[in-house]
């Protein structure tokens, strides 16, 4: 630990050594370095000048954004990627205000990253003093939990308890705000001797033997089975227990936004994404299945469409570490709550011998040629000849990744394709925002990805609205030589907008919009920039651009303007209500 | 809306708990008809009491179960709603 080898002023406790004092500013970066943080995200600013004093006399990197919007998502980008803890720093007031949009992406989709930002000194708290902002007041409803330290003898148990509670249970945001004396002040440190006083923050198992026996009476009844894998299944680590499950029981898999990657859609069972753009097959067959057990997926309307038409024929086993997911959006015939790791391993030991299964498992076969039969009746998108599709681009991008590569997304259309393209078949490997649905995130994201794996190939697909809305943090990539990829599929509108407008209004007001030349952007901040007009440049484009290595990329895609996602469930409809290309 | 719930949450002596908890009921459209804080000087936690209208058990029940984990909230209960002449009479 770090503390050992700090300019203490002097040591505490001459018996343990572990006492020291130190100030406000070295406390915090003792707490990162106890805590295993070998990164963070931010920007200095007046009140934080000390933390960045103290800085170098720490092992960590600091990776300066251009906007603290950015830091938050790179460090949701690291955190998702590594399963580990994300940490951002930003200084009071705008600098604490531009972290908002980012602790709400990590909010919705449980995401653990620990913010911290600088305040004005206590004295000038409620004085409207320069650049004060109530951030705790701003962030309560989008944190896990918040807190601002009034004293800096509490400020390591504040850190101790935001990583404690970022990191277990369902995983979130934690934000700790630290006014400005509280960083110059100086304490005795001693952190392993710091104790968390969280009484009232649990992670319950409320489970029981009972639970699990109503699964299995359940599976040995069912003859249309479909098991959905959701985000959860990917931060609960239970990616293992999951497939081991579902192929003792051969049950056909359906993978939420969220959850892709953590079955491997070169799995036979895999029968692909579902949700309100979701593989037309995947929701045909959650319509109509007998038993549905959902893993680790909160039900979201994206997910269900209609949610009284969600699954309607089948009993729902709602399977969650979060208990207030449970019966909140749909009704489920058992909710159980509790860790799926320990649930799938507990289901998994009480099915050793599968001869009562027998009779069901019999019935797989028919069920699979069933979805199998739903897979052929419909046509696949067609594409016009010698025409740049979005679609098209995507395959390619796809098929020239490395296996052991990150793809992040924006948020749009292009989301949508690359869920129902991009199969990379590890858990962690496709980071996109799913719940709050942030155009902007996939850029920064991917420089957090790219700082975290930086031998990895990190592509982030982009829209053009997307791209432009936090672009400035090329200028990061560039100073920190992260070759970050950029694939912007360009299609001159903010496209899902664009979409919606022409579905249900017949024409798209607003929805058109400008571009730089995104060639003379990337070569302005110092990388390298492509720009693919015709089918036949796309193989060679991007194996160029994936062969970079010291500086980001660009690829400008210039793709169809008015290409649709299909399917598309019009809003209130229900899933198995989609529209197909084919039904336009 | 003529019916009322109650809503008690005991919490953790914690500046940030009692914000929570008001958040949770102000983001649902819940305007607090009674209310009551106070310290609890036996344990040193915050006890907090709201009536507050609202027909529908089931969205009381996804409010008592938001307010269960949060961070600081200890303890929460609540009666599902009824009118508010035999919330007098309780």
């Amino acid at each position: 630990m770090a503390v050992t080898n700090l300019p203490a002023t002097k040591t505490m406790n001459s018996q343990a050594q572990s006492t020291q004092t130190l100030t406000g500013a070295q406390i915090f970066l003792s707490c990162l370095m106890a805590e295993g943080v070998d990164t963070i995200f931010g920007m200095p600013g007046g009140v934080i000048l000390s933390i960045y004093e103290a800085l170098p006399e720490f092992p960590l990197k600091h990776v300066l954004v251009r906007h603290e919007q950015g830091a938050a998502h790179m460090a949701e980008g690291y955190a998702r990627a590594t399963g580990r803890p994300g940490v951002c720093i930003a200084t009071s007031g705008p600098g604490a205000t531009n972290l908002v949009t980012g602790l709400a992406d990590a909010y919705y989709d449980s995401v653990p990253i620990v913010a911290f930002t600088g305040n004005v000194p206590s004295s000038l708290l409620g004085n409207d003093a320069f650049q004060e902002a109530d951030i705790v007041g701003i962030t309560r409803p989008v944190t896990k939990h918040n807190i601002i330290v009034r004293r800096v003898e509490d400020l390591a148990q504040a850190i101790k308890e935001a990583f404690h509670v970022a990191t277990t249970g369902r995983p979130g945001p934690v934000l700790v705000d630290m006014p400005k004396d509280v960083l110059l002040a100086s304490t005795e440190f001693d952190y392993a001797n710091t104790e968390i006083d969280l009484p009232g923050y649990q992670v319950p198992q409320t489970y029981t033997e009972q639970d699990l026996e109503t699964v299995l009476q359940l599976l040995e009844q069912a003859e249309r089975p479909v098991l959905l894998s959701g985000g959860g299944v990917i931060s609960g680590n239970a990616h293992e227990e999951v497939r081991a499950f579902a192929e003792r029981f051969n049950l056909p898999v359906a993978s939420s936004l969220m959850g892709l990657g953590g079955f491997s859609p070169n799995n036979p069972q895999y029968i692909g994404f579902c949700g309100m753009h979701g593989q037309y097959w995947a929701n045909i067959a959650i319509a109509n299945a007998d038993l549905l057990i959902v893993a680790g997926n909160r039900l979201g309307d994206r997910q269900t469409g209609r949610p009284d038409r969600f699954a309607r024929n089948a009993k729902i086993v709602h399977i969650d570490l979060d208990p207030s997911t449970l019966q909140k959006n749909v009704e489920a015939f058992l909710p159980i709550q509790g860790e799926l790791k320990r649930v799938f391993q507990d289901l998994l030991n009480k099915t050793e011998n599968m001869e009562r299964f027998r009779h069901s498992l019999e019935t797989r076969a028919a069920w699979y040629q069933t979805i199998d039969s739903w897979k052929t009746r419909r046509k696949p998108e067609s594409f016009p000849d010698g025409v740049l599709s979005p679609q098209y681009v995507i395959e390619r991008l796809f098929h020239w990744m490395p296996k052991d590569g990150f793809v992040t997304t924006e948020v749009g259309q292009h989301q949508m394709w690359a869920a129902q393209r991009f199969n990379l078949d590890r858990p962690r490997s496709f980071i996109s925002s799913g719940g709050l649905g942030t155009m902007g995130f996939g850029f920064p994201a991917a420089i957090g990805v790219q700082a975290a794996f930086p031998d990895k190939t990190v592509l982030d697909i982009a829209g053009d609205g997307s791209f432009q809305m936090t672009l400035q943090e090329l200028a990061t990539a560039r100073d920190h030589g992260l070759p970050v990829k950029v694939a912007i599929i360009n299609n001159g509108y903010l496209g899902m907008v664009r979409q919606w407008q022409d579905k249900m209004w017949n024409r798209a007001p607003q929805a058109r919009m400008t571009s730089p030349d995104y060639t003379k952007l990337a070569e302005a901040y110092g990388g390298v920039g492509f720009v693919v007009t015709h089918p036949d440049e796309v193989d060679e484009v991007i194996q160029k651009a994936y062969a970079i290595t010291d500086r980001p990329v660009i690829i400008d895609f210039r793709v169809r303007e008015k290409a649709d996602v299909y399917p598309w469930v019009p809003a209130g409809g229900s899933n198995d209500e989609m529209l197909t290309e084919d039904e336009k | 809306m003529n019916q009322f719930a109650t809503l008690e949450c005991r919490l953790q002596s914690r500046l940030g708990g009692l914000d929570r908890v008001l958040g949770a009921l102000t983001h649902r459209g819940f305007l607090p008809e009674r209310m009551e804080t106070f310290r609890d000087k036996s344990n040193g936690t915050i006890c907090v009491r709201v009536e507050f209208a609202c027909d529908d058990a089931k969205t009381v029940e996804k409010l008592v179960k938001f307010l269960e984990k949060q961070v600081y909230v200890l303890e929460v209960c609540a009666a599902l709603p009824v009118s508010l002449n035999e919330l007098s009479v309780a």
